[in-house]
Order: C-alpha cells, then sequence, then structure tokens
C-alpha cells in the first residue's frame, strides 16, 4: 500500500509478535516487556501496509515444502488488521499486569493466529494453528488454581486434538490433489471432512464448544480478553476460505446462534455468559459463509472485525470488576455503577454494539447476514437468526450491565478500574461506535465490493422493533417475577460427556484395574506359597526325600533297577 | 467495600455516578416497562402508517420483528426455569470427585 514499505513485504505481521513474545520470556524488566507489547503490534500494522499488491509474499524454501508465510489478499487482510488492532488494545489493558509468561504467551498467541491468517498452504497454517494452542494454554495456567489448572489442560487436549485433525486431513488432501496450498476445500472429499472437524473444533461447533466455556472464564481478566479474540475468529477465517457456499453450515452457523442463548439466561458466572455469547456470535458469522455469495461472505468477515472488538470491550470490562471485586458472578454483583461509572460506560457501549442498536457497529454488520440469508432464501434459518438476535439482547445487552452495574445494589464499592484498563475500553468503545457510524471504512476493508446500505428506514424499523419488543418483554417479566433471578449454580453441559462420565469411567477403570491387579498379585502370591510349601514337604530336611527308609528295601529297589538295566542291554545286544 | 445506607454518606460511590442515583429511586426501576412498552406501540404504529418493504415471505406478517422480538425473548427467559431444574446442580458440583475447583 505504501512505496516506502514495499520491500517490508516480505515479512509477514506475525513475526514482530513472536519474536517481542519470545524476549518477553527472557526479559526481567516488567517495563521493557510492556513497551516490546506495544510495539509489536505497531511494527505488525506497518507490515499490514508494505505489501504493494495482493499476492504471496514472505515465502520460505525448505525444499521439498515452500512456506507461504504472508498471502496477503482480500480475506486474510480483514482479519489480519482486527487481530493486530485488539493484540493493541490487549496490550494496553494488560499494562498494570506483572506476569512474564503471560506477556509471552499473549504475543506468542497473538502472531501465531496472524500466521495462520497469513498462511497460503496447509503446513504453514498448520504450524501455526498449533502454536497458538500451546501459546495460548498459558494465559488459563496463569490463574493459578486447581480449576484453571485442569480446564488448561482440557483445552490444550482438545486444541491440539484439532491441529492433529488438521494435519491428517491435509495430508490426505494433497495424497488426492498434490497440492498443499489452501484455497477452497469444500466437502466433496473425505480429506475435507476431517479438515472440517477441525476447524469446527477451534470454531466451536455444536456439541464442540464447551471448551469455550470451560477454559475462558477460568482464565486471568487479560488472559480472556487475548483469547476471546483469536482461536475462534481464526477457525472462522479458515472456514470462509475452505468452506464458503456449503449449506450445511447455513444450519450449524443457526443451530449455533439459538442454543447459547438458553444456557446463557440460567448461568451465574457472567465471563461464561460471555463464553456462551461468543458462540452465539459465531453461529451468524458461519451463517454467513454457508450461504456463501459475496454479501454472505462479507457479512461473516465485517461480523468478525466488529465481534473481536465489542467481545473484547465486554470481556475487558468484565475483567475489570473481577480484578476489582474479586468476583465475576452475578450471584455477588450489583449496583456498581456507583463506584464504577467508566466501566459501566464502556460495557454499555459494548452491550449495544452486540445487541446491534443503530449507530452501533453490530448493526451494520449483522445487517449484512441477516440480509444475506433471506436473500438467498433460507427461511427457517432467518428465523432462527432474528430469534437468536432477541437472545443476544437477553444475554449480552441486558444481564450482562444490568446484573453487574444495576440491579439490585451488592452494596460493594471497588475502585474505579485501572487507568490503563480504562483507556483500552475507550479505544475499544471507540471503534465500536466509529465503525457504526461511518460503516463506510468497514465495507470498504471487505473482501468484495458491496453495495448496501445499513441506514434505511426499513432496516432501522425493523430492528428498533425487535429490540423494543425484547427489551418491554424483559421488563415485563422482571415485573411479573418471571426472570429467573441468580443462583449460584453449576449448568451442565456437553462437557459433563468428558468432565463427568468419561472422567468417572476412567476412574471407575481405574480402580477396577488396580483392584484386578491386587488379585493377581494375591493369586501368584497364593500359588507361589503353595508351590513353596510342596517343594519343604518334598526337600526340606523334614520333607519326604529326607525320610529314613528301611536299608532292605532300598537294596530291593537296586537290586530290581539293576536287573532292569541287564536286560534291556541283553535284548539290545541281540 | 460495603455502603452505608444514605447514598449522601456514602464515599464509596464515584463522584461521576452522583448524578445518576435517581437510577436507584422507585420510579425509575418502574418507569422502563411504560418506556419500553410505549415504544413498542411507536414501533408498531410507524410500520401501520409507513409499511415497510417485506424482503422474503414472514417479513410480509405486520409487526413480525415485534412479534419475534417478545416472543422469542419470553421463550429464552421462560425456558430458563425448566432448564435449570434440568442442568442445575450445586457449586460445586465438578468438584465432588477431587476433579475440579
Amino acid at each position: 500500500m505504501f512505496e516506502s514499505l514495499a520491500p517490508l513485504s516480505a515479512i509477514s505481521p506475525a513475526w514482530p509478535f513472536i519474536a517481542a513474545g519470545l524476549l518477553c520470556f527472557a526479559l526481567p524488566w516488567h517495563n521493557v516487556r510492556k513497551a516490546l507489547m506495544l510495539l509489536a503490534p505497531t511494527l505488525a500494522l506497518m507490515l499490514w501496509f508494505a505489501p504493494p499488491e495482493q499476492g504471496i509474499y514472505g515465502v520460505i524454501d525448505l525444499g521439498p515444502f515452500q512456506l507461504e508465510t504472508y498471502r496477503y489478499d482480500g480475506l486474510s487482510r480483514v482479519w489480519g488488521l482486527v487481530f493486530i488492532l485488539v493484540g493493541f488494545i490487549n496490550a494496553v489493558y494488560a499494562l498494570h499486569e506483572r506476569a512474564r509468561i503471560s506477556d509471552g504467551s499473549a504475543l506468542i498467541y497473538g502472531g501465531a493466529a496472524l500466521g495462520a491468517v497469513f498462511a497460503g498452504d496447509f503446513l504453514t497454517l498448520f504450524l501455526f494453528w498449533e502454536i497458538t494452542a500451546i501459546a495460548s494454554a498459558p494465559l488459563i495456567f496463569a490463574a493459578g488454581t486447581a480449576a484453571a489448572y485442569r480446564a488448561g489442560l482440557r483445552y490444550l487436549a482438545i486444541q491440539v486434538l484439532s491441529g492433529v485433525l488438521l494435519l491428517s486431513g491435509a495430508v490426505m488432501w494433497v495424497q488426492q490433489t498434490g497440492d498443499w496450498s489452501f484455497n477452497e476445500i469444500g466437502l466433496g472429499t473425505p480429506a475435507g471432512f476431517i479438515i472440517l472437524l477441525s476447524f469446527g473444533i477451534k470454531a466451536a461447533f455444536p456439541f464442540m464448544h464447551n471448551w469455550l466455556q470451560d477454559s475462558y472464564p477460568k482464565a486471568t481478566p487479560t488472559g480472556a480478553v487475548i483469547l476471546s479474540a483469536f482461536t475462534t475468529k481464526m477457525a472462522i477465517y479458515a472456514l470462509a476460505r475452505g468452506y464458503a457456499g456449503e449449506d450445511i453450515l447455513i444450519w450449524i452457523g443457526a443451530i449455533m446462534t439459538a442454543f447459547p442463548v438458553f444456557f446463557a439466561v440460567v448461568e451465574n458466572d457472567l465471563r461464561r455468559v460471555l463464553a456462551y455469547s461468543l458462540n452465539n456470535q459465531l453461529g451468524f458469522m458461519i451463517a454467513g459463509i454457508g450461504v456463501g455469495t459475496e454479501l454472505g461472505l462479507a457479512g461473516a468477515a465485517a461480523h468478525a472485525f466488529v465481534h473481536i472488538i465489542y467481545k473484547a470491550l465486554l470481556f475487558m470490562s468484565m475483567g475489570a470488576v473481577l480484578h476489582r471485586v474479586g468476583s465475576a458472578k452475578a450471584t455477588d454483583l450489583g449496583g456498581l455503577y456507583k463506584s464504577m461509572p467508566i466501566t459501566a460506560v464502556f460495557c454499555l457501549i459494548g452491550a449495544l454494539s452486540i445487541s446491534a442498536f443503530p449507530l452501533f457497529s453490530g448493526f451494520v454488520a449483522k445487517a449484512l447476514t441477516l440480509s444475506a440469508v433471506l436473500k438467498e432464501g433460507y427461511g427457517i434459518p432467518f428465523l432462527i437468526l432474528v430469534f437468536a438476535s432477541a437472545g443476544v439482547l437477553e444475554h449480552s445487552g441486558i444481564k450482562i450491565p444490568y446484573f453487574t452495574f444495576f440491579g439490585h445494589d451488592s452494596g460493594k464499592r471497588p475502585k474505579e478500574a485501572p487507568w490503563n484498563m480504562l483507556v483500552a475500553m475507550g479505544l475499544a468503545s471507540f471503534l465500536c461506535i466509529f465503525l457504526g457510524v461511518n460503516y463506510g471504512a468497514l465495507y470498504a476493508l471487505m473482501p468484495y465490493d458491496i453495495e448496501y446500505a445499513p441506514y434505511t428506514f426499513d432496516h432501522i424499523v425493523g430492528q428498533m422493533q425487535l429490540l423494543l419488543a425484547a427489551l418491554f418483554a424483559f421488563t415485563l417479566l422482571v415485573r411479573l417475577k418471571l426472570y429467573p433471578l441468580e443462583k449460584d449454580i453449576t449448568v451442565l453441559d456437553t462437557d459433563w460427556i468428558y468432565r463427568r462420565f468419561l472422567d468417572g469411567a476412567v476412574r471407575w477403570g481405574s480402580a477396577m484395574s488396580q483392584r484386578l491387579i491386587i488379585a493377581i498379585q494375591i493369586m501368584v502370591a497364593q500359588s507361589a506359597k503353595r508351590f513353596g510349601r510342596k517343594l519343604f514337604n518334598l526337600f526340606s530336611p523334614a520333607g519326604a526325600l529326607s525320610r529314613d527308609f528301611p536299608s532292605g528295601l532300598m537294596a530291593l529297589w537296586t537290586a530290581l533297577m539293576l536287573a532292569m538295566v541287564l536286560l534291556v542291554a541283553y535284548f539290545s545286544s541281540v | 467495600m460495603s455502603a452505608p445506607t444514605d447514598p449522601s454518606r456514602d464515599d464509596g460511590i464515584h463522584p461521576l455516578a452522583r448524578p445518576f442515583l435517581w437510577l436507584d429511586s422507585p420510579w425509575a426501576r418502574r418507569a422502563p416497562l411504560y418506556v419500553f412498552g410505549g415504544l413498542a406501540l411507536l414501533g408498531l404504529l410507524i410500520e401501520f402508517l409507513i409499511p415497510r418493504h417485506a424482503v422474503g415471505k414472514y417479513e410480509e406478517v405486520f409487526g413480525f420483528y415485534e412479534i419475534e422480538g417478545f416472543f422469542g425473548f419470553c421463550i429464552a427467559v421462560l425456558a430458563g426455569w425448566p432448564l435449570r431444574w434440568l442442568l442445575g446442580r450445586a457449586p460445586d458440583y465438578y468438584d465432588q470427585e477431587g476433579d475440579d475447583v
């Protein structure tokens, strides 16, 4: 884009992040690490502007393989830019945090996510795909609790499994096509299904989604912000690249938008509510990819872009509350607007954005997906998506700010969030409003030229009708005491299968194996004892062979044996 | 951390929040029901006076977005009662087997 930067186009924006991350592991100085965290996204942004035109840059020749580390095109640059932006915002948000491992991990994780979206071939994609898994796990471990440790292990296992599936599918794909390039894959081959499964794990498809609700809420306040941005959206990018226009994705997306709505209503941990909300938002993007038209793909890309920012904003506001209060459970919160009014305003901006109120970023992005679904005649998915839009308002638009900052007064009066957290939330809030008002800037980034006007009478009236009717329903249900009050409970989800059922089966199997081993040991010991006793009875001084025999009898037996030997010798010589 | 009953003596209240303490008054808690109800009715009236241009067949139904918004929200919230009964467990549910905290 800038001619003077063109010589730098061989360097992927991933490398400044990764290099800074590795340095952070080594550097004990807090201020230097924080400077690196701010510098890395700045350099990456410069490299994002470097390529003079769309194409493949940064090719690393490894003999039989060529790693294409910087594919700069209409699709990858959208994700690349927002990853860089959120990397910078997170660096500001984490300025107060003195955690060397977290600093390094966050940078390498962000760099790997950038590397994955700019990867031009499967091998490069796989390498960065796995690095995101390994680099992000310390952000969960860093919380330092036993729950976080176990959730981190579960997270790591599932993420690595996704990478293994990706490599398996890629190898099968290359055997069929002879081409390592990562482009359209489709579902026409077994390799296509395996790679979809790999992407589906990271995109949190239904029944594969619970790693998200299990791990993100247990991460540190800063860890959750950075985690919310990268892994799932990297998978959305991969789906857009490989599976655009696959009908099944419309249905998967529609289901993903709807089911988290029900879980979020009864969930007490507000960061877990946000994790369900994340699932719901991914559903909109996947539905857009499934439609596969230019409008649908632009919808997915625009939604991913704005979603990363407003979801980070919501996680940041909850992180600030967790930082100050020590809890993000709805039962522990309420009335915090009195002592954290600035955080409350930022949280409300995030809530308005995700709920798609006009003039906020969610409005201009979600409109593209809904229009694409409607225009292609997918009636039932459209109904589900509209229902899910009301659901978003419930859990992210109302529940998060209401139970945290308003609702009943918990009596807690924590200090306002640290200044750096406020600055980071302010930056994200600015982007939410800026992109909502100047939607042209967002649409100009899209992979296709789209002629779409979000602020039409029809669209504004329709969306406001939906939101106002839902808000009226909320106030009515609260008045009638039909809104379920928050209770400190654990809500079972599909993670029950591996956290309880499979874990129980393994524990039962382990206990049974131990019993079996003990039984075998006892049996062997008893047999050995019996055998030893028999030997003792035979050979010991008191044994059968040591008994005194009469000499007459011995002489008789000796004579008989001698006679037999003589007979044998005689007949053998005849 | 904990608040005195009289807000004027509550030192924990941020100066920027003081002008908004009326949000806790009973009338402010009752008002949203009527405000949002009124605005929702206004939305229907606008649609009646200036019909929207429907793209799909569902959009042709008068008040489609209000109907789906209201009933969709109610279904999502009211489903929470049986869902909580069905899936709700003690907070330390996963802790019972020494699995988690």
